[in-house]
């Protein structure tokens, strides 16, 4: 909380209750949300990507507005699709959803809720999304738990798509152990935040440890840098 | 006329008044004070808390009875003042002001806490969280103040801050606060008739030489009256 812009504590004034893909569909921004939901379907013709892992290299490049417009235009489709919040440190999901983190994760981890009671649904948004729950010290501990494993492998039977919001890359290892319960990762970058050296330092840390990156996606695009007029806007590339 | 809204009246249950009498006396010094409404904030969860809630229920009770038998002109209602700690989870509903959902929250003022996150998941379990004497937090910055209030606390200073009789808080900031828009509510936070008695006029008549009417209307009378509707309702 000190005034000070630390690379490490991103700050943010914005709602993050007011998903753009639900309340303006028609904007180019969604536009290219649909994009990358096209990309996506593309990188998983065989349907073997199920549990998806977002992460970025540092804190507020955008991975919970991303990830939480993603999921809506995945459950508008059709998919059946759950959200968790596996940002144990710094959780944000339950401001999407406008709820207490509460009957989170780590409380159902650590065996103080049921499965039913952990799994939220959202009507307004219309799919389902996981907390993260009381906050841990232990949390390489929660991460790396085979409790956590099994639901993960249990919510994999049920739904169509497991999206995880993972913390950032270069902050934390977290982002790493989560990548062994995932089908794949991808990596947000949000235009003019990170510096490229830690952008490409985050890419392989993450190669390195043989984790999948599906794509990367751009955020916080401003188009008036370059030649298509005005926006605020998401595009998708390929890794590899 | 004002109401007081976090006060240590309650007698024999924390660092504040030490029998019934010196609650009556600090009651008649209310009035002196023109205060028609007192909210009773013992300490709960904090080092100087000496008793259990039921305690606060019948030592209310006792005062209440010992108010009428007297004939002063006052309204009491049993609040408390909750220190945050995050191990813990009361039951926030019998603590909260009456049978309203505003719930008067300290934190500690030595060890640093994410007061914007507890105030958000304690409002979205469906209560008002009112931060008290927020002022007295030194590593909050003025944004963490707008952000605080943004997600949905009321904020309240304390009158000895503005009366510079608080050593722990710098001179300025509170009058800075207030003119910046960002106080909801100041109370007395009284504990004593001494060094920390009820002085809500005092400060009311300093504060007119610095802000204008209208804001102070809106602290001192407005929003408190808001609060009093909630409870009575």
């Amino acid at each position: 909380m000190s005034k000070k812009k630390n690379i490490f504590n991103g700050e943010r004034n914005e709602r993050y209750d007011y998903l753009v893909t639900k309340e303006q569909p028609l904007s180019y921004t969604s536009e290219s949300f649909q994009k990358v939901i096209i990309n996506l379907d593309y990188a998983n013709i065989d349907g073997k990507i199920k549990v998806v892992q977002f992460t970025s290299t540092l804190a507020s490049e955008g991975k919970s507005t991303f990830v939480s417009n993603l999921s809506y235009l995945l459950g508008q489709k059709n998919k059946k699709v759950i959200l968790l919040d596996l940002d144990l440190r710094k959780p944000k999901m339950q401001r999407v959803f406008n709820v207490p983190n509460k009957n989170g994760l780590t409380d159902y981890l650590s065996g103080k809720i049921s499965y039913a009671d952990l799994i939220q649904h959202s009507e307004s948004f219309g799919f389902d999304f996981i907390v993260a729950g009381e906050k841990t010290t232990a949390v390489v501990n929660v991460l790396e738990s085979l409790k956590l494993k099994e639901l993960i492998d249990k919510l994999r039977e049920v739904y169509d798509y497991v999206l995880l919001d993972t913390p950032p890359v270069i902050a934390v290892s977290d982002a790493l152990y989560v990548a062994k319960n995932a089908d794949g990762v991808i990596f947000i970058v949000s235009q003019g935040n990170a510096k490229k050296a830690l952008v490409k330092e985050a890419i392989e840390t993450l190669k390195s440890n043989h984790v999948h990156i599906i794509g990367t996606v751009l955020t916080q695009v401003n188009l008036k840098s370059g030649a298509y007029g005005y926006g605020y806007d998401y595009s998708y590339n390929y890794e590899e | 006329m004002f109401v007081d809204l976090h006060t240590h009246i309650l007698f024999n249950v924390d660092d504040g008044s030490k029998d019934i009498e010196q609650s009556l006396a600090m009651i008649e010094e209310e009035i002196k004070q023109d205060v028609h409404h007192i909210i009773l904030t013992p300490h709960v969860q904090s080092r100087v808390t000496k008793v259990d809630r039921s305690v606060h229920v019948e030592r209310f009770n006792e005062l209440v009875e010992a108010v009428k038998s007297k004939g002063l002109k006052v309204d009491l209602t049993l609040g408390a003042e909750v220190l945050y700690r995050s191990h813990l989870t009361p039951d926030y509903d019998t603590l909260t002001f009456g049978k309203s959902k505003y719930l008067l929250l300290e934190f500690s003022t030595r060890e640093e806490q994410p007061i914007e996150e507890i105030v958000y998941d304690i409002s979205r379990m469906g209560f008002i969280p009112i931060v008290a004497h927020i002022e007295r937090y030194d590593y909050l910055s003025f944004n963490d103040y707008i952000q605080i209030k943004n997600t949905g606390a009321l904020i309240q200073v304390n009158t000895t801050s503005f009366l510079g009789l608080d050593k722990q808080v710098k001179p300025k900031l509170p009058l800075k606060m207030i003119k910046e828009g960002l106080v909801d509510l100041i109370s007395s936070d009284t504990h004593n008739l001494d060094v920390r008695k009820p002085n809500l006029k005092i400060c009311y008549d300093f504060l007119a030489k610095h802000v204008s009417e209208d804001v102070l209307t809106k602290i001192f009378i407005e929003n408190p009256n808001h609060i009093l509707r909630a409870i009575s309702a």
